[in-house]
């Protein structure tokens, strides 16, 4: 196979390497009152020195591009990272996110100046509620983890509510996010994890062994993060309602579903949707994202506030809610996100998102139907959105998920998640969404069973198209630099 | 594949569980979103639109055109979370770049790359707190929007942590009040400075000398105001957090924005969020990574710092460039003029009959606490009438207070609009009067 691949390097100085004293960038707009600084701060409050780089602007704007051709995303190509779902991000999302009325938005302006980003967000509100399946949704959770601590204080407030104050539990599966038993932690539960049945599903039997009177609420994802539409939902649904326990559905596998089944008709009753996941607002390199909350009927009131309310042709923000749970952010949401993902909706509408789940699931069945026969799925259900095959058998000759990992890199394709879920060895977890066309998926494919028939030699090499080579990250972590001042003295 | 239909990848889905069709409406053409979101947003307001001085932490700044050329690289945008460094250098450089400016800037070591926003960082601080010193009654000043404590309390249920407010005298802390509520049980204490009214804390320098060594002494900033002012870390901070919209993030009606989070080498490993470090690659070049992910919750779970995986990384990255573009003389320039800007309108509006700029005695940045002598919901909602937002009434946030609200100002206003705003309260009082 030809590699023609190769990712800029350069060897760009950081910012303050690159600064020399007296360049500027940016200009201020003329004052003519200046004070004294030692009549505008208290004794003792003024600052002596500030270290900040002083960089012309075409050096600034080369250094960033210099950056971005030495990184990668779903604009550079293929990125199936499993769970992660990195699909294209729409460029008109952007432009209505970039209206210049938007952008100078101040969050505490009167409600009748803002009329139509609230419009935005109770339709989006709507419009979540009808693809979940669900009654009330709140926009206010930043990411998919502070919806599952939001989805979770609910269903604490509910519990108590009620006057059932021992439900101190929250169950996870073995293969759940990292997230959720974090989040749940941190909403002050106790962690019970249960182990995945041999088919991937969740193990009904250790489910109801788990369950009991201090089970506040078990957490799944659905397809699961195997990709695996969870054959006994009826019965998970059962088991632990008939155990008093509320069932969380964590949304990041929600772009298997949409428009083809609901967590609601599922009967779960808080979940919760990545908005920079299934709803294709960019990642931004680790965010900002965004986590909406929706819930059943009867969790409504204890939504956060405020809530977006629409009254006749008016729109307002509600916190006269005497249930709620408050609030788990300042303000109101990642408004930029949420107005992106508006846009994303509209364009597709019903017709157009359930496409986009059955194409994300079509993408997803035939990349495992060409490389199952090397690269084993421990699993035979059927394929969602994602799957998780396995890397185990390159061990015999040294090699690892995480050298297929590697070589891809230096093919110049996005590797898999890898090493994860936890529960198959030498995971690769992959993910290709609706995005990606057949070439891109043969691409991909090919360059995997071309890479299963490399030695250990070559494993060891890669990547070298990359920007730099393997790095020390074990080093990293050993002789910590976290700032441009820690770098050892140069001799 | 061998399949006849799409359905047939679906077919594990029982039955009565698949959805015929979404009630949404049709798919529209990018002309017609464009349109609605258009008309939509023209029925809106924004600071360009009308006269503001709103702020209480977010503040219409100009943005450097440039800010938005650097976070619109397609390359960094549309990545994600740099899990494989090799090819990940650009954002990871990126991130590492403000991890390093917002170093210097607050002067301390450790920086993670974001929280969501600030309320989420102070309560991310006091779990850290706690974490440190295993104490669990944390002190909180009196002088809080309801709507921050009302999150923090949220992020403390789990750890059953207390927290109790240390009241404010003179329009800042009260130390004396401070020292009396110290003790043992006693984790940490947070002071925002400037405060919730605006107003520097003289304060500040002397609450570490006070606490005794094992307490955490958290400390919020606004961080325009670190040109000039002394940066927490050189009056003792173990944390320091902030709102980073101020530094080239647009305000987008609240969000997304970064929490700034800050702290010593000395805690690091107790820090929440995501941590970029410096390392080689094969060949000796220097090469950034992810590190300390052992405290994250992929690796961690139940005993992660914290919950926090996807964070704010761009608009964190937006900071970085507005930083390095106004640079070390145009970043203090900056503060020079909105507090100068501060003074001039706090000066101009005490001369008028019945207000009284600054309320409380002290100094202050862009941002300062006004008394008036009518209903001041009044006479905020008949500045609106005509067409000046003139301030955030801040009343209702301590009890004690009647009748105060903040101005804001920032280099945007022009002297003719300091004129009108002068008139339009002038006006406003003799009505509501």
């Amino acid at each position: 196979m030809k590699h023609t691949y190769q990712q800029a390097r350069y060897d760009e100085p950081l910012l303050i390497e690159k600064g020399r004293p007296g360049r500027i960038g940016a200009s201020l707009p003329p004052w003519d009152d200046n004070r004294d600084l030692s009549a505008l701060l208290p004794a003792g409050m003024v600052r002596e020195d500030l270290k900040l780089p002083e960089i012309s602007e075409p050096e600034m704007i080369r250094h960033y591009v210099r950056l971005s051709q030495m990184n990668y995303g779903t604009d550079s190509g293929i990125y199936p990272l499993g769970s992660c779902t990195m699909k294209y991000n729409p460029k008109v999302n952007d432009r209505i996110a970039s209206h210049p009325t938007l952008q100078r938005m101040h969050p505490l302006q009167p409600e009748d100046t803002v009329q139509g980003v609230l419009a935005m967000m109770y339709e989006l509100q709507e419009a979540l509620c009808e693809i979940g399946g669900m009654a009330g949704c709140t926009l206010q959770p930043a990411a998919g983890a502070a919806g599952e601590f939001t989805g979770l204080l609910i269903a604490r407030k509910y519990h108590e509510t009620r006057g059932d104050l021992k439900r101190d539990e929250v169950i996870v599966p073995d293969s759940a996010h990292g997230t959720n038993p974090a989040s749940a932690v941190m909403a002050g539960f106790k962690i019970i994890e249960i182990k995945s049945a041999p088919d991937g599903s969740v193990d009904l039997n250790a489910l109801k062994g788990a369950l009991s009177e201090r089970t506040a609420a078990f957490m799944i994802t659905n397809p699961s993060t195997l990709g695996i539409f969870e054959k006994n939902i009826c019965e998970v649904q059962q088991a632990c309602h008939d155990a008093g326990a509320l069932l969380y559905y964590d949304g990041a596998n929600l772009n298997a579903l949409m428009g083809k089944a609901r967590p609601g008709d599922m009967g779960f009753d808080i979940m919760h949707y990545n908005l920079h996941k299934t709803f294709s607002t960019p990642h931004g390199g680790g965010g900002p994202g965004s986590g909406p909350v929706a819930v059943s009927c009867d969790l409504v009131k204890y939504l956060p506030v405020p809530m977006v309310v629409k009254e006749g042709k008016t729109f307002r923000l509600d916190y006269d809610r005497p249930d709620s749970i408050g609030k788990v952010k300042g303000l109101y949401g990642n408004i930029g996100v949420l107005v992106r993902a508006w846009a994303f909706v509209k364009v597709l509408g019903g017709t157009g998102l359930k496409r986009a789940s059955e194409l994300a699931v079509l993408n997803a069945s035939y990349i495992r139907s060409r490389i199952e026969s090397v690269y084993p799925v421990p699993f035979t259900a059927p394929t969602k959105h994602e799957f998780v095959a396995s890397a185990d058998f390159l061990k015999e000759k040294g090699g690892s998920a995480k050298d297929v990992a590697k070589m891809l890199a230096e093919r110049g394709l996005h590797p898999p998640t890898n090493y994860f879920p936890m529960i198959v060895s030498e995971a690769l977890m992959i993910e290709p969404t609706e995005s990606e066309t057949m070439e891109e998926l043969d691409l991909f494919s090919d360059a995997l069973l071309d890479i299963a028939k490399r030695s250990a030699e070559e494993y060891k090499l890669a990547p070298r198209t990359t920007t730099v080579s393997r790095v020390d990250e074990i080093g990293a972590a050993k002789n910590l630099i976290l700032n441009w001042n820690q770098f050892p003295k140069e001799q | 594949m061998g399949l006849r239909s799409i359905d047939d990848l679906f077919q594990d889905i029982p039955e009565h569980l698949r959805v015929k069709e979404l009630d949404l409406p049709p798919p529209m053409s990018e002309v017609e979103v464009i349109r609605e979101a258009d008309s939509l947003m023209n029925a809106s307001k924004g600071g360009g639109d009308m006269l503001m001085f709103l702020g209480g932490g977010f503040y219409d700044h100009f943005i450097p055109t440039i800010v938005d050329n650097v976070v619109s690289r397609s390359e960094l945008y549309t990545s994600y979370t740099p899990y494989q460094p090799e090819m990940s250098q650009g954002i990871l450089q990126a991130l590492f770049e403000y991890q390093s400016l917002m170093a210097d800037l607050v002067q301390m070591e450790a920086v993670n790359t974001s929280m969501y926003d600030l309320p989420t960082a102070i309560g991310e601080a006091i779990l850290m707190s706690n974490r440190i010193n295993h104490r669990n009654v944390f002190l909180i000043p009196e002088l809080m929007t309801k709507d921050k404590e009302c999150v923090i309390r949220n992020y403390i249920l789990g750890a059953k942590m207390e927290l109790r407010k240390v009241p404010f005298k003179n329009g800042a802390m009260d130390l004396d009040a401070l020292k009396g509520m110290l003790g043992p049980e006693i984790s940490g204490v947070y002071l925002e400075n400037p405060n919730m009214l605006g107003l520097f804390d003289p304060g500040a320098t002397e609450i570490r000398s006070i606490l005794d060594p094992k307490m955490v002494y958290v400390v919020g900033v606004n961080p325009t105001t670190l040109g000039i002012a002394k940066p927490p870390g050189a009056y003792g901070a173990d944390i320091v957090v902030g709102e980073a919209q101020p530094l080239g993030i647009h305000l987008s009606y609240g969000g997304p924005s970064t929490g700034i989070f800050a702290t010593t080498m000395q805690h690091v490993r107790k820090m929440p969020g995501r941590i970029i470090g410096a390392s080689k690659d094969e060949l000796g070049r220097r090469a950034f990574c992810m590190t300390l992910s052992t405290r994250e919750q992929h690796i961690r779970r139940d005993r992660a710092t914290s919950n926090i995986c996807t964070n704010e990384a761009l608009t964190s990255i937006m900071a970085a460039a507005y930083l390095a573009s106004l640079g070390k003389n145009g970043f203090r320039s900056l503060g020079i003029q909105l507090a100068s800007r501060g003074r001039h309108l706090a000066e101009r509006m005490d001369k008028l009959d019945g207000f009284t700029a600054p309320a409380f005695k002290g100094h202050f940045f862009n941002e300062f606490p006004v008394k008036v002598d009518v209903d001041v919901c009044s006479l905020l909602t008949e500045c609106e009438k005509r067409g000046v937002l003139a301030g955030i009434n801040v009343s209702e946030e301590v009890s004690s207070m009647k009748n105060i609200f903040t101005v804001a100002t920032t280099e945007m206003h022009t002297s003719k609009d300091y004129d009108k705003l002068i008139e339009v309260l002038k006006a406003a009082r003799e009505v509501v009067q």
